[in-house]
């Protein structure tokens, strides 16, 4: 049989080059690989841990839309390292003290304090089991934050969807499934689920995204780790079984039909799906903290994909390690050696403990009814070496296992996007008023936009009592605030903002504006919360389709690219990502495969949380500013999904502008003008506007003449101003009294004063000729944007 | 509380809501499985499934149904098989395949031992579906079908039909 073939049978996402240098290794250690040797290369070496195409050389064409070479050819030899990760080493914030190199970036909350984040994709496992994927996936991201440093706190959590139209059964399905698996386990181990979003596209229907992530609480002390030879290696938490076998390799491939469970050994297992025990990681956590307190350990990891063979490979990659799996405490029996090590059950860390700490590390995790066991030691070998009833079942060169995969040469190919012409952009809109009545009252119904009231709260968004903004608050307690905030310290009022920013619909049509958007969504977000904003960074997640196709690859391309242009032009690094490659699936002989997308995770430390902003309405007789241009930016828009026709161009970031809007509405909070702060995205003004209103229970009333706009076309201006989804704009509430100070120090910025807060809930809006144009009554604009939760539950 | 008290090693524990308008999920599915059967499904009620495996008196079955599994104010318990469908009356269980992780199962166990109780080998967790059609039972291949694409993942989960 040939390796290519043995690579199909067992599920190795390996390609001829790897498998042919993992040949050549061997070859020269003259004998042949074990079983255990070989899951273990592939594991290691897979998508899903080696970030393989993110990591590769990828050659950019750019081609006009008939195929033709349109500009020069650019090379990155490293894609991560010349986009995401360049913008970061360039700006080089002292305040980022881990970046891309643990399980979670850090970045100071002060001297003492910093705040570990990651996000997790969890998609494969979630399309196969929901309830089980998206538990694991919230389950898998809380360990990368205890296995941070030298572990952190966790203090929130944070869920983004992607599912098909809930209109088909099977996509309500999989998102009622997936909102569970996160309530279950968040509430579960006490850590409030306070940030989301929720997206809806035909084309997730087969493959749902499932991003879940995680903030942690750490000293300073504790940001670094190191292993030294002669460490006890010690398993904690959960037992091993064959859960969630070969879950890296199957998650760097695509999807197919008939993926089922098997027997192994007699036991009847779910394979690829893990079933989380949200209880055992709790304990897990508490007894973490102690023990890291006590400096028991010098260095931990979670046990992800791959199982031990991943946690043991990586934290003793610099030295070496010698195993034996007899020790480890197993579900049932017999299982194989190298389903021990692959094996990828949940609730499990791997600690690097000095001898002297060994007992007293041991002794604490039995008090807390965690279960332990020494599993081996580090050495100072080079070598990984795992033993199993008294055979040698894998003895590998780290240098091989961590250097050894030949890095791939890739070609990408991205179609370069050309202004739209004039036609496009008078593509017939809706001109009479009861028709833009009509589209507001849609755009607030549709899935994207509506109220997802009903997913959030399943969660407990309170526990631990340090969330001082809640993702639905206001007097009407169902105002969707851009940003949530926790106090992590009650000692003082430092603040930790979280925000999302992800347009998947933009995607489908220029992956690079999708890129930027999203990037500059989840940046405004965290403006409009106040608090004295003092450091954001940002987290990338990348899902494609198959990148060995050049578009899709090209999309990547141009994707990292804007985050590079968004990190660098608006001075904020990224500091934690991971990507999901493969997104696709063969169903019935046809290959699907999702839109790439971008999701963007904002954090942001604030300096004072007594100085917060929310987005409802506070007072009547409060003015109403927009701040930023309004462009005819309809493309992918919610207003396009309504009309159901191409509306041409996507919003695009202009990076200086976008500084400078961020700047002036940064200098209004610092000087406390704003009552109340909207950032405009999906559904643009009228949306906006409509979800102020909804939150406040306050009327208010909108001229669209006094809109700073420009390159409207005229005929259609009251549909564009209404729905266009320009980026970096704000609607704020600002007292009268407040009036002039904020237009004295908005000078230099595009803004106009375009309402005012009124105590009759009416939401009135005039067009452009001056005519009344919306008139509508808050039950009415609440029935609309309420309509689709029955749907969805 | 029904006299059919197994006494060999395994038995299973039955909890239900006590009112059937006070079971919220068996709610829920039936909004979900009225897009299949019709206005002809009635109601869909829920049922939790615990089977006990271990060597435990009359007497510690009781307690651990009482205190434990069962919540008196809202809820009541029975032991036993599958009671035997009225007309009009289908029921499915559905249960993890034997490999997959049951974090319910497991903290009962450990429940139990907080209890006192440790002559417990293992705790399986499943639940009973009660679905009541007004008039004929759909013909069974049709029940078997939709019941096995929407009440259970088949990569984790089985079910019995009766």
């Amino acid at each position: 049989m040939t390796l290519t073939s043995h690579g199909r049978r067992h599920g190795w996402a390996l390609n001829v080059a790897e498998l042919r240098r993992i040949d050549a290794y061997f070859a020269s250690q003259g004998r042949e690989p074990t079983r255990a040797e070989m899951e273990t290369l592939a594991q290691t070496w897979s998508e899903h841990c080696g970030h393989k195409t993110m990591r590769g050389e990828v050659r950019l064409e750019n081609v006009s839309k008939d195929g033709a070479r349109t500009g020069r050819v650019r090379v990155y030899r490293d894609l991560l390292k010349e986009t995401v990760f360049r913008a970061t080493r360039e700006l080089n914030l002292p305040w980022c003290w881990s970046v891309f190199k643990d399980n979670a970036g850090v970045v100071a909350l002060d001297d003492r304090w910093g705040i570990a984040v990651k996000v997790e994709t969890h998609n494969h496992p979630s399309a196969l089991e929901p309830y089980g994927g998206a538990s694991t996936g919230l389950g898998g991201v809380i360990r990368d934050i205890l296995g941070c440093g030298l572990g952190a706190e966790p203090i929130a959590g944070t869920d983004v969807f992607c599912v098909g139209p809930p209109e088909d059964f099977r996509s309500r399905r999989i998102l009622t499934g997936v909102v569970e698996g996160v309530r279950d386990y968040g509430n579960r181990m006490g850590i409030p689920t306070i940030s989301g979003a929720v997206c809806f596209h035909p084309r997730f229907r087969r493959i749902p995204l499932v991003f879940c992530g995680c903030l942690g609480l750490l000293p300073r002390w504790a940001v670094e780790k190191k292993v030294r030879p002669g460490d006890i290696l010690m398993v904690a938490g959960g037992r091993t079984g064959l859960d969630g076998l070969g879950g890296a390799t199957f998650s760097s491939a695509s999807l197919t039909e008939g993926v089922s469970q098997g027997t192994l050994n007699g036991v009847r297992s779910s394979g690829v799906v893990q079933i989380g025990h949200p209880v055992v990681e709790k304990k897990l956590a508490d007894v973490m903290v102690v023990a890291r307190d006590r400096r028991l350990y010098r260095c931990v990891t979670d046990c992800g994909a791959g199982g031990l063979s991943s946690a043991i490979g990586e934290m003793a990659a610099s030295l070496g390690a010698r195993v034996r799996l007899d020790a480890v405490k197993l579900k049932y029996s017999p299982m194989e050696g190298w389903q021990i090590w692959l094996s990828e059950s949940q609730e499990r860390m791997v600690f690097g403990v000095p001898p002297a700490c060994a007992g007293a590390w041991e002794d604490l995790f039995r008090a807390y009814g965690v279960e332990a066991a020494r599993v081996g030691e580090v050495l100072d070998s080079g070598r990984l070496q795992v033993f199993y009833q008294q055979e040698k079942i894998v003895d590998l060169a780290l240098s091989f296992l961590h250097a050894g995969c030949p890095k791939r040469r890739l070609r990408a190919r991205a179609t370069a996007e050309k202004e739209p012409s004039l036609e496009l952009l008078s593509v017939p809109l809706p001109k009479k008023s009861r028709r833009i009545r009509r589209t507001l009252l849609e755009v607030l119904s549709s899935p994207d936009v509506s109220s997802k009231e009903w997913i959030l709260r399943q969660y407990d968004h309170e526990v631990q009592g340090r969330t001082v903004l809640k993702p639905f608050s206001g007097p009407t307690g169902g105002a969707p605030q851009d940003a949530s905030v926790l106090r992590p310290l009650p000692e003082k009022f430092f603040g930790v903002a979280v925000a999302q920013g992800i347009r998947p619909r933009c995607a489908v049509k220029d992956a690079y504006a999708m890129a930027a958007g999203a990037l500059e969504e989840a940046v405004r977000n965290l403006h409009c919360v106040g608090g004295r904003l003092r450091r954001v960074a940002l987290l990338d997640n990348f899902c494609a389709g198959d990148p060995e196709v050049p578009e899709i690859l090209g999309e990547l391309t141009r994707a990292s690219q804007a985050c590079y242009d968004g990190a660098r032009g608006l001075g904020y690094p990224f500091i934690s990502g991971k990507d999901s490659l493969h997104n696709t699936a063969r169903v019935k002989g046809k290959d699907l495969s999702i839109p790439t997308v971008l999701l963007v995770t904002a954090v942001g430390i604030l300096s004072d949380i007594r100085k917060l902003v929310s987005m409802e309405f506070k007072r009547a007789g409060n003015w109403l500013y927009l701040l930023g241009m309004t462009l005819q930016e309809l493309g992918s828009s919610q207003g396009e999904g309504v009309l159901g026709k191409d509306c041409g161009r996507v919003p695009a970031v202009r990076w200086k502008d976008s500084r400078r809007i961020l700047q002036a509405l940064r200098e209004a909070q610092n000087h406390d003008l704003l009552r109340a702060c909207h950032d405009l995205s999906d559904g643009g003004l009228g949306v906006a506007i409509a979800e102020m209103v909804l939150g406040s229970g306050k009327g208010a009333h909108l001229d669209l003449g006094k809109v700073p706009r420009m390159g409207i076309y005229r005929e259609y201006e009251d549909f564009v101003i209404l729905f266009s989804e320009s980026h970096s704009r704000f609607l704020v509430e600002v007292s009268p009294r407040d009036a002039a100070g904020l237009e004295d120090l908005w000078r230099g910025v595009p803004f106009r004063r375009v309402g005012r807060v009124q105590e009759e809930p009416v939401l009135e809006v005039k067009g452009t000729t001056g005519i009344p144009l919306v008139r509508v009554g808050l039950p009415e604009l609440g029935r609309a944007w309420r309509r689709s939760e029955g749907a969805n539950k | 509380m029904k006299n059919a008290l197994s006494q060999t090693g395994s038995f299973v524990v039955e909890v239900g809501s006590k009112k059937a308008g006070w079971d919220a999920l068996g709610k829920r599915w039936a909004r979900a499985l009225e897009e299949s059967f019709g206005p002809s499904l009635r109601q869909v009620r829920t049922f939790h499934l615990y089977r006990i495996e271990g060597d435990l008196s009359q007497a510690e079955r009781l307690r651990i149904a009482r205190e434990l599994l069962c919540d008196p104010i809202s809820e009541n318990y029975s032991f036993g098989e599958v009671p035997s469908p009225l007309r009009g009356r289908v029921y499915a269980e559905v249960w993890f395949l034997g490999g997959v992780t049951d974090a319910v199962g497991e903290s009962v166990q450990e429940a139990l031992a907080d209890m006192g109780i440790f002559s417990v080998d293992r705790v399986r967790t499943g639940r009973r579906y009660e679905l009541c059609f007004a008039d004929r039972v759909p013909p069974r291949r049709k029940l078997r079908s939709v019941l096995s694409r929407t009440l259970l993942n088949p990569l984790i989960q089985y079910f019995s039909l009766k």
